[in-house]
């Protein structure tokens, strides 16, 4: 076999170039962790070597594990290879003026950063640390929505679908921005919930934290603002012998970012809240209720001057009437247990009815 | 040897006493298996071609490495699209020279033209013309060839 | 059909009891398989060296492949070249001239001369230059519906010839005549690409066929009208393969094999030039279409 000769002198790779530049690129381009950092770089030095991978937790993990023969030398020859095409993006960049096609140049020369890499695949995307992953940086933005894309996306729309939440509320929805949900800790349940995961009415009793991750490259989140409605469309309509839509929760004219895009309580005041939170208490025997979670994107402010019909609400002529763009969706079903009472006592509401398989006159 | 003659003598004792037990596994009467020598073959045949004999060792890397390696992937791929994107270049310049070549001989030369437009059917790459080796033969070009009839 | 859902208790009853093709509201391609949360690590591509399907490719030089590229490719665009040559359409469909109220919805007749259309035949340009796409192996044993130990053999033999895993091919019919029975294993097939392809073919043709003895080449009345060639091989001329000339010990029953060439050639013609490139020789006259 022949290798390819290196220097002697060139024993690590001295890290020249693009990635290794930091003067105008992001800090969270970079490996956070010295350690790492060494291992990735200087990793046929004797040193790094006995050392082991500092991923692997466990010492004796880390002293029976050894790297694939030659990686190292591969590595750096890749290294410089790649990180000069990132040189050429970058020299393009710097005569662009289009904003999309900027993004795109400069997806495309950290795409393949090692660092990046390891930064996006070994940190936590949903709570990000923005010294690691910086969701203002485009390439981390394109690299979550390619992950989003791989499973929460397709989770999303198949719940929806089968919880046929569309066409139930909206007729449909073109996803754009990640919606996740979470309980305040207190209630007990302490993790974003999945879409369409049935909840106590004690998890549910207070006001959700709802996260919107925005993607698309080039929003002005100075203008753009955001409006949230939570319905629930199996509200029994005893007269009719149907169901009608209540309005759980209305917020507009909320203001995110792309990192800072936690709508919780801090996050608004009085005046941006259309409807205040009815925690979800359905009556006994009326099944599952679906608790949809619609986010729109608005075309300008929104006037909440106007009286809302809780009890009746029209989501669709909600939207259009307002120009609200749905850009995202959640789900999440309710059912009667023994805590309910408390929570309507908690929050003023009238005792809930009991439906029979008979029905009884309630009129 | 630790057997005395005190042991020695009571083994003989008991050699006397009880039936001893045979544990020597003996030669063989039947075939392994009870198989004809034929399907004996079938089977070795068929374990042969078994995918397990296929499948190599799940490699275990360590985070660090993996990223190495995808970095690794990534410049094999780029460097072999860079290649191929030459390649099309190249082979693109070389129909345009063709065509513009054959431009002008129309109009320079229709009777050439024709000659050189026309179709040829039955043409092949000489045999001579081998996929090259590593190691070529000692005398590398036969300079004075001529084909044989 | 129900347009409204109902509150009433019996609602679920009046439902209809056949099944129905639910309708989708939305664009977003599901892939269930990766969203079922087990077998991780099979969600990953085939490519991803995480895979448990994962297998090395480029693992050394393709001398035959750069053989194509440095040299054959940019002569056979040479070759090819015909000046100012259009699209030759092939032979299509004919529409019915509607004189007969009848003609409406009816199949349009089968083309002139051909059971079934026929592929236009464009210029080759550097985007459509002859390449070799596949090479199939098969192999079927004629005595097998006597001895079903016979296509395991044979099976074998494509195995070590080609280092690739073969198929299994069973008789789709029964035909009295030649005794067989559906569903009997008659054989085996192999389907060669990238590397093995061109280890095969350099095996080919220099090592097996410069071996057997008055050999011809290749007919040139093979092929079948779209760039495929096909040729066959004694099950006396298989014994020169290296593998199996190694060790003749464990080779007492070789069998004979076909193997069909699949160019993206456009015409028998183009493929036979293309073909010759790789050192097979051709014999006979020319067939010309």
């Amino acid at each position: 076999m022949f290798r390819r000769g290196l220097h002697s002198s060139a024993k690590f790779l001295e890290r020249k170039g693009v990635w290794s530049d930091f003067s105008k690129r992001s800090k969270s381009l970079g490996l956070a962790s010295e350690s790492v950092k060494k291992y990735v770089f200087e990793g046929d030095s004797d040193v790094v070597k006995r050392l082991g991978p500092p991923s692997l937790k466990r010492r004796m993990n880390r002293v029976k594990y050894t790297a694939p023969e030659h990686i190292d030398d591969m590595f750096r020859i890749s290294y410089e290879f790649m990180s000069k095409r990132a040189e050429d993006k970058y020299s393009q960049l710097e005569k662009e003026t289009d904003i999309k096609v900027r993004c795109k140049l400069e997806t495309e020369a950290e795409l393949h950063n090692p660092e990046v890499l390891y930064n996006f695949q070994y940190n936590d995307k949903l709570e990000n640390d923005t010294r690691v992953i910086d969701y203002q940086v485009p390439v981390y933005r394109h690299l979550g929505l390619k992950h989003w894309e791989s499973y929460g996306r397709m989770l999303l729309m198949q719940r929806l679908e089968s919880l046929s939440v569309i066409p139930d509320t909206l007729p449909t929805l073109q996803p754009k921005a990640q919606v996740s949900l979470r309980f305040p800790f207190s209630t007990g349940v302490n993790k974003w919930i999945e879409p369409g995961e049935i909840l106590s009415s004690n998890t549910t009793s207070m006001v959700p934290s709802i996260k919107i991750q925005e993607f698309e490259h080039g929003i002005n989140f100075d203008k753009q603002k955001y409006t949230v409605l939570i319905v629930n469309p199996d509200e029994p309509d005893v007269l009719n012998d149907s169901f009608k839509t209540t309005l759980a929760f209305a917020l507009t004219n909320l203001k995110i970012d792309y990192n800072d895009n936690v709508v919780d309580p801090r996050k608004y005041d009085e005046s941006q809240i259309l409807a205040d939170y009815v925690p979800p208490v359905p009556e006994k025997n009326v099944g599952k209720q679906r608790y949809s979670v619609w986010v729109f994107r608005q075309k300008s402010d929104l006037e909440s001057s106007e009286l809302i019909d809780r009890e009746n609400f029209d989501i669709r002529a909600f939207a259009d009437s307002h120009q609200l763009e749905p850009v995202g969706a959640h789900v999440w079903r309710s059912e009667w247990d023994s805590n309910v009472a408390t929570i309507r006592e908690k929050y003023g509401l009238p005792e809930g009815r009991v439906f029979h398989r008979v029905r009884r006159s309630y009129v | 040897m630790l057997v005395s003659g005190v042991g020695a003598g009571r083994k003989n004792v008991l050699k006397a006493v009880q039936p001893t037990l045979n544990l020597v596994r003996g030669k063989r009467t039947k075939s392994k298996g009870g198989l004809n020598p034929q399907a004996q073959r079938i089977i070795t045949q068929l374990s042969v071609m078994s995918a397990s004999r296929k499948q190599p060792k799940l490699l275990k890397l360590s985070r660090e490495d993996l990223i190495k390696h995808d970095l690794i992937q990534a410049c094999w791929s780029q460097y072999q699209r860079e290649i191929r994107e030459k390649r099309t270049e190249m082979l693109k310049l070389q129909y345009e020279s063709i065509e513009q070549a054959m431009n002008i001989l129309e109009e320079v030369d229709p009777e050439l033209y024709e000659i050189a437009n026309a179709e040829e059917p039955g043409k092949r790459i000489p045999l001579e013309l081998r996929v090259p080796t590593q190691n070529p033969p000692n005398n590398v070009w036969y300079y004075d060839y001529k084909k044989k009839d | 059909m129900q347009l409204v859902r109902g509150f009433h208790s019996s609602a679920r009853a009046s439902k209809a009891a056949c099944a129905l093709v639910k309708p989708v509201h939305h664009l977003v391609k599901i892939d269930k398989s990766k969203l079922s949360p087990r077998f991780a690590e099979l969600k990953f591509s085939k490519n991803d060296i995480r895979s448990p399907a994962f297998k090395p490719v480029a693992t050394h030089q393709d001398r035959v492949r750069e053989h194509y590229y440095n040299t054959i490719q940019s002569d056979l665009l040479l070759i090819n070249y015909s000046h100012k040559s259009e699209t030759k359409e092939g032979l299509k469909l004919r529409q019915w001239d509607g004189s007969s109220p009848y003609h409406i919805n009816r199949e349009p007749r089968k083309p002139k001369g051909s059971k079934a259309q026929l592929p236009d035949i464009h210029p080759v340009t550097w985007k459509n230059i002859p390449d070799i796409e596949s090479v199939v192996v098969n192999c079927y044993v004629r005595d097998a519906k006597e001895n079903q130990y016979l296509p395991v053999s044979a099976a074998l033999q494509l195995q070590q010839i080609t280092g690739c895993k073969p198929k299994a091919l069973f008789s789709r019919n029964d035909v009295p005549a030649w005794k067989v029975r559906r569903g009997t294993q008659m054989g085996a097939v192999i389907t060669l690409k990238g590397r093995p392809m061109s280890q095969f073919l350099s095996t080919l043709t220099e090592i097996v066929l410069p071996r057997i003895r008055e050999y011809r080449g290749i007919s040139n009345k093979s092929g079948n009208k779209f760039g495929g060639l096909a040729f066959g091989m004694t099950s006396d001329e298989v014994r020169f393969f290296p593998e199996i000339d190694a060790n003749q010990d464990l080779w007492p029953v070789t069998f004979g094999m076909h193997i069909n060439i699949n160019t993206t050639a456009q015409t028998d013609a183009q493929a036979r030039t293309l073909v010759s490139g790789f050192g097979f020789p051709f014999n006979g006259l020319e067939k010309i279409s």
